[in-house]
């Protein structure tokens, strides 16, 4: 479980007086394995930063994050590389989260050589996550400008299903796909949490998107977190 | 009477990794102040066929068909002709509002382009015309937003001013590519219902390409659904939605929230595959042997055009 208690953010911007904005201020929730908490909001209200801090990407907040009861805050490797590994992220725009220049089959093996994961065992790890989201081998040789939005959002996923996640932070998943292939990947995202019970945040400012994946719903206004389900 | 028709457009673009059929043979019309929503999947060719249309694609492409936007073949007239229909004649909104403005440039610096461009206007006469445009818009304080930068603007604000920017020169023609990507849902109605407005007062047509439904939906007179480069339907909106035909179009709806989220299982086919017989026919719950070797025509069924052997 990853549990969020009284985390507060704020950005600071111009030169030489620098003006604070508080983006997030006391939020306390906890994000359950097996379950999904919906976060929903309007732009920029802070959902994306709550996901990065969430994941360990942003360390500047106050309040206290605990990944299966130890704060994350004072991790030191090999735990901390341990909490990155088991918490990921899924971002919003599937081409800009791939290298433009690598095969997917490149961007898929420098998972595994982080990982370590040996040279000969990399092909058939590969061939079963791809068997997971659903594409075939095909799809190796190819570039992330000759898939389509979906099949590089698999690609995207496929890569964090490789670490053996515990928690994914779902930005957006779907906003940029159209209506069929966002109904897949949310089947897909669905037995993917049925069958290995990852725990999702999945931030989406679609209300029906929200209701049909969560468990839990919070909504993010002016900084605070109401929550309006819990389940 | 039509103000753009095209005619067996086919756009193939020469890759390293072969031939890549974007557009397939694809027909359509427009007529005045009609809307017309192109929907289907990434990658199915509508944007490619918005950039025929102004002659906007990178040199690896071949263009085959014809053009006609007000009588004239818009693939044969010369580059200067051409220069002067974009923006004025015929205008184009991008998806992704926050890359099609250039950050070094101010708002009003951008949204008076057109008139600097095709009314030789000076610099303030143009920023005069965006303070004008962005008020028109519902800006809270055009004055002050129009010596702001793209980055100071949310992506709504962003794609409203690209809008104004598109409507400044009350172009006959306005192709909306995906104008409502990644915006919240409360900012996707203010843009369409403004976008519509504007529409409506300057008596303009639209090719509306959307993934969303519900916009398309809204504002749309006609559907057309592509799959794969070709035009698979094209039905009115309203027929559209009760009863869709294509086995496609009814997957479509079967994604839709309100039907549950059924996906349409299996991927598209490569476009640069030749793939035999119905492009659908992998996906198809209804294919038969019929559908894999043989090409369905578009078919004229109950004042609509479908592309299915289930209605030989």
């Amino acid at each position: 479980m990853i549990e969020l208690q009284n985390v507060s953010y704020e950005y600071s911007k111009g030169w030489p007086r620098k003006q604070h904005q508080i983006v997030l201020s006391d939020i306390s929730v906890k994000l359950c394995m097996g379950k999904t908490f919906g976060l929903m909001g309007h732009s920029g209200t802070g959902k994306t930063t709550l996901g990065k801090i969430v994941v360990g990407l942003m360390k500047s907040y106050s309040g206290k994050i605990s990944f299966h009861g130890k704060d994350i805050s004072q991790l030191k490797s090999p735990d901390w590389l341990f909490f990155r590994r088991k918490v990921q992220m899924l971002f919003q725009d599937p081409q800009g989260s791939l290298n433009p220049k690598k095969r997917i089959d490149a961007s898929l093996r420098d998972v595994l050589k982080i990982t370590k994961i040996p040279f000969n065992q990399q092909k058939q790890a590969i061939e079963d996550v791809l068997k997971t989201v659903g594409l075939s081998t095909d799809f190796l040789l190819r570039y992330p400008a000759q898939l389509s939005g979906g099949q590089n959002q698999r690609i995207s996923l496929a890569r964090i299903l490789l670490l053996k996640p515990e928690f994914i932070v779902l930005d957006e998943p779907t906003s940029a796909l159209d209506i069929s292939v966002q109904a897949q990947i949310l089947f897909l995202l669905r037995e993917l949490q049925k069958n290995h019970g990852l725990g999702f945040l999945f931030i989406s400012h679609d209300p029906e998107v929200i209701q049909y994946m969560s468990h839990s719903i919070g909504i993010l206004k002016d900084g605070s977190l109401d929550i309006i389900q819990e389940g | 009477m039509s103000l753009l028709t095209v005619e067996r457009l086919n756009v193939v673009f020469t890759t390293h990794q072969g031939k890549v059929k974007a557009v397939k043979n694809v027909s359509m019309t427009i007529s005045h102040q009609e809307t017309l929503a192109l929907i289907g999947e990434t990658g199915c060719g509508k944007s490619v066929i918005a950039q025929s249309i102004l002659r906007l694609l990178p040199s690896n492409a071949q263009i085959n068909g014809r053009i006609l936007f007000q009588g004239r073949d818009l693939l044969l007239v010369d580059e200067k002709t051409m220069a002067s229909i974009r923006g004025k004649e015929i205008a184009i909104i991008f998806q992704n509002p926050s890359l099609a403005l250039n950050p070094v440039y101010s708002i009003g610096w951008q949204v008076g382009e057109p008139f600097r461009i095709h009314q030789s206007a000076n610099r303030n006469q143009s920023i005069q015309e965006s303070v004008r445009l962005l008020s028109y818009m519902k800006f809270d304080k055009p004055e002050s937003a129009v010596k702001m930068y793209p980055f100071e603007f949310s992506g709504g604000m962003n794609q409203r001013a690209l809008i104004a920017s598109a409507l400044a020169l009350h172009p006959n023609l306005i192709i909306a590519d995906e104008p409502t990507q990644g915006l919240d849902r409360t900012l996707i109605k203010q843009i369409i219902e403004q976008l519509d407005r504007a529409r409506k007062i300057h008596s303009s047509s639209m090719l509306l390409i959307t993934h969303d439904l519900t916009v398309a939906r809204s504002i749309s007179d006609w559907i057309m659904v592509m799959y794969a480069g070709e035009i698979v339907e094209q039905v009115p909106t309203l027929d559209f939605f009760q009863s869709p035909m294509h086995p496609y179009s009814q997957g479509l709806l079967q994604s839709l929230p309100e039907n549950g989220f059924h996906p349409i299982p299996g991927q598209s086919p490569s476009m640069i595959e030749n793939l035999s017989g119905c492009q659908f026919h992998p996906r198809c719950q209804w294919a038969r042997e019929q559908c894999r070797w043989e090409k369905p025509g578009l078919l004229p069924i109950n004042g609509r055009m479908v592309r299915c052997f289930l209605y030989d």
